[in-house]
């Protein structure tokens, strides 16, 4: 009997499985690591009709696999943080596929050094002459003199791309930059290392051992006057009619309250 | 009997699927590498490279001023307000200044080209994927001619039914064609057969879409393709003029040595040799530029070449990705040669000691442990060197004794020296289990002959066992080798991952730079490089490269040992 019972729950929770809504979402760890799963939560919480039917499968691990898997039609949304590139969007024209790109918060990228670094301020050509490579000793730019040590988020991130655009005018990094896998390390490193140079997200930027550095004189907090602004994204496919479900998860992130969420995790809010 | 030869064979036939299917994909990405490097050479990137030739051979000039700098700076530390008035009054500031805005100049003219150049490779590929467009919607309207199009598997239904949709969306006032629109939309799905009518409408729709992208065709044939070089090489002329003129204004700075340290002076005059040389040779690189020709043809071994001992590696979405292994090969055998001169020593001496002088229980006990180490995940291997084992290399060399040595201290916790120490940790039980069973192979009655000739104990093993065992030593270095240079986990976490080929003329010593192997690249780039891209066939095919270097080591291997035992029956 017992037996027979748990094998009816479990045959009637596939049953519900399979009839719920699956909201896929695919891309950017800048925004899949912390605010689209707080974003998800409260929209359950928020939602209790939604709660039983809605499920959300998260997977973050970097913008270009959220771009490619809109064009592949695999996911419902697709994370960027950075604009789909042209080859990107031919590709989706020869697939029958229009992205759209919906900004859903701002973020700012800080370039941060060891705090035992003199330097408070660099122009943009100086942070692009430096992850180039062109300059390669704090001797260069002040009195302070070492080999510098440049971090770099991986390939696949859309920080890496974001910076290369709004950094370094689409140059190539410099061959010695060294390339880490997460926001954190990257922290870690220039923490321990006194001449170091990194660039990451402003939800990182709390340690007492770096220091943030500012950009033309403006810091990340001065909104659009600082150059390393950039725009996060939802990706949809314009062609394809989208499920209730998540027109109502994106109008949730778009609302007062999902705003609020993206403030509460160091984002801007787009209004 | 049968049921153990199907599994031998299974396992056997899997293991060669896989062989052949990654060398068929790293000779794919040859060929679609071939392809992308004719088309980059038609949107000009070549003349490109040659102006950043010229810039990085300046660039390398300026970085020898950036180190007198540093050099001048840190030799008066307690007193740095000194030595930056000694390089007011020198003139030097005025120079440096000078420099900076020289390479500034030239860096402005290539990103501008790049641009350009990019600009020019998305007109390309727009041309291609509309002629392709073009193709498909010809062959769909003459498979509904043909009534064949609803049948037909092949038909590229969701191409039309997408653009169906695009026009509904924008042709809402016009009401008839949105009726036959919606309609359309809902058959074609389902199969549902078309009635002749719709067949025409659809046909109708499908031309004017053909004619439209045409029109397009048309637009981007007229404009900037192929690359002009005759345009290229009058912006290139006014480039190089003010750069020219940068370089001659830098000249006419005074510069007065006498308030130069005598060493910096002495530094600065070399500079100023290289530099001179350097404007002396600037016209060849303008003569390069007339040397190219835009249709050379690219042969499949001028590819290969390339991507074996090139040195650029890198992805970027918007342009052309580059993908030359070289930095990652010669990672890969340095991190392991420097493993084995750690791990070959200790392997084989403890593989001597036990076969010649320890009693059985320790030879019992030392072989528990290395099984014993041989089983540690390697990740935890490589998690004790990112945690541990990297900040201890930094901290001791920080010891005053050792940070005196010009290069040191070093600052970098990840590096070529702690990745190997580790992966000589893996390699070490190889290479003993290896070697030791090579010793037990050799007759003991060479040994006793010796011993009975009078000859002592080390006399023994120098002249005797030492050279008759050697064979079985390099068996095992090359197969304690092999195992190294396939390891990934290590090498992915302790070695920094810079496409970096460390150089022997740079500080800190070589073995303490960063750089990648390709196991590490693949590990890396594998989960992100996006399905059907030329990054995973670039990637393919350094596997493929890996599994070369492997198969080749244990043939080696196999070779030797070979070659030791039929010497040892003789």
């Amino acid at each position: 009997m017992y037996r027979l019972l748990s094998f009816l729950t479990v045959l009637l929770s596939s049953l519900s499985l399979s009839l719920a809504d699956t909201i896929i979402i695919t891309g950017s760890d800048t925004l899949g690591a912390k605010l689209v799963p707080l974003l998800s939560e409260a929209y359950l919480a928020e939602n209790e009709n939604a709660q039983n039917s809605t499920t959300f499968e998260i997977s973050a691990e970097g913008s270009n696999t959220g771009i490619a898997a809109v064009i592949d039609g695999t996911t419902s949304i697709g994370l960027s943080s950075t604009r789909a590139s042209q080859t990107e969007l031919l590709k989706a024209q020869s697939q029958g596929v229009e992205l759209a790109h919906i900004p859903v918060a701002q973020d700012a990228i800080a370039v941060i050094v060891n705090k035992n670094n003199p330097i408070e301020n660099l122009s943009l050509r100086v942070v692009e002459s430096i992850f180039t490579g062109d300059i390669k000793n704090w001797a260069a730019l002040s009195n302070y003199s070492g080999r510098i040590s440049a971090y770099s988020r991986n390939t696949s991130s859309g920080t890496y791309r974001a910076f290369q655009s709004l950094a370094l005018r689409k140059r190539n990094f410099a061959s010695k930059v060294l390339k880490m896998a997460s926001n954190e390390q990257i922290v870690a490193e220039v923490e321990k290392n006194p001449y170091g140079i990194g660039y990451v997200g402003l939800a990182y930027i709390n340690s007492p051992s770096i220091k943030v550095v500012s950009i033309d004189g403006f810091s990340p907090a001065d909104g659009n006057a600082y150059s390393l602004n950039r725009p996060l994204y939802y990706l949809i496919d314009k062609n394809r009619p989208l499920p209730e479900s998540t027109n109502q998860f994106i109008g949730f992130t778009l609302s007062p309250r999902g705003q609020k969420i993206v403030s509460s995790v160091n984002f801007i809010p787009i209004h | 009997m049968n049921y153990f030869r199907i599994s031998a064979l299974g396992s056997l036939m899997i293991l060669s699927v896989i062989l052949v299917y990654i060398i068929a994909e790293g000779f794919k990405f040859v060929h679609l590498y071939r392809i992308d490097q004719i088309s980059a050479r038609q949107s000009g990137t070549e003349f490109i490279e040659v102006v950043e030739t010229q810039r990085n051979d300046f660039l390398n000039l300026k970085q020898k001023l950036d180190s007198i700098r540093a050099n001048w700076l840190s030799l008066n530390q307690s007193n740095i307000k000194e030595s930056l008035e000694a390089m007011h009054l020198s003139g030097f500031d005025k120079y440096y200044k000078a420099a900076q805005s020289i390479d500034l100049a030239l860096i402005d003219f290539i990103v501008s080209e790049k641009n350009l150049a990019l600009k020019r490779t998305v007109k390309i590929d727009t041309q291609l994927s509309t002629e392709k467009t073009i193709t498909l919607l010809t062959e769909n309207a003459l498979n509904i001619e043909k009534n064949s199009f609803l049948a037909n598997k092949n038909s590229n239904k969701e191409l039309i039914l997408k653009k169906l949709q695009n026009k509904l969306r924008e042709s809402q006032q016009d009401p008839n064609n949105a009726f036959l629109n919606q309609l359309l939309l809902e058959k074609i799905p389902k199969n549902t057969p078309l009635l002749d009518f719709e067949k025409e409408y659809l046909i109708q729709f499908i031309q004017l879409e053909i004619q439209s992208l045409e029109q397009d065709l048309i637009y981007l044939r007229e404009s900037d393709i192929p690359y002009n070089k005759i345009n290229f090489q009058k912006r290139y002329y006014r480039a190089n003029l003010s750069f020219k003129g940068l370089l001659e204004s830098q000249k006419m700075i005074e510069i007065d040595p006498a308030y130069m340290p005598p060493k910096i002076a002495k530094k600065f005059l070399n500079f100023q040799k290289h530099l001179l040389k350097y404007q002396y040779e600037l016209p060849k690189y303008s003569a390069t530029i007339e040397g190219i020709s835009l249709n050379k043809n690219i042969s499949f071994l001028d590819v290969i070449i390339s991507i074996v001992t090139g040195k650029d590696w890198y992805i970027s979405p918007e342009g052309r990705s580059q993908f030359e292994l070289g930095p990652y090969i010669f990672g890969s055998f340095l991190v392991s040669i420097v493993a084995l001169f750690i791990a070959a020593p200790i392997g084989i001496f403890s593989a001597i000691y036990v076969s010649r002088f320890s009693s059985e229980k320790e030879r019992g006990r030392l072989k528990q442990f290395f099984d014993f180490s041989s089983t540690i995940p390697t990740v935890l291997i490589g998690f004790f060197g990112l945690r541990i084992l990297g900040d201890l290399i930094v901290d001791i060399s920080n010891w005053p004794i050792i940070s005196s040595i010009p290069g040191f201290p070093l600052y970098e916790h990840l590096n070529i020296f702690t990745a190997s120490c580790l992966l000589a940790l893996m390699m070490v039980p190889t290479i003993y289990y290896v070697s030791e069973i090579g010793l037990r192979r050799l007759p003991k009655t060479i040994e006793d002959a010796s011993l009975a000739l009078g000859a002592s104990d080390i006399q023994t093993i120098q002249k005797i066992f030492l050279p008759t065992a050697f064979p079985s030593f390099l068996t095992a270095i090359i197969v304690g080798y092999s195992r190294a240079i396939g390891e990934t986990m290590i090498v992915l976490l302790c070695l920094g991952n810079s496409v970096n080929l460390p150089s022997l003329s740079e500080n800190p010593p070589f073995i303490f730079q960063t750089t990648q192997t390709i196991t590490g690249l693949i590990a890396q780039e594998m989960g992100e490089a996006p399905k059907d891209s030329l990054h995973l066939h670039a990637l393919m095919s350094a596997a493929c490269f890996l599994l070369i270097i492997t198969i080749a080591l244990n043939i080696l291997a196999r070779f030797t040992d070979e070659n030791h035992s039929r010497s040892l029956r003789k």
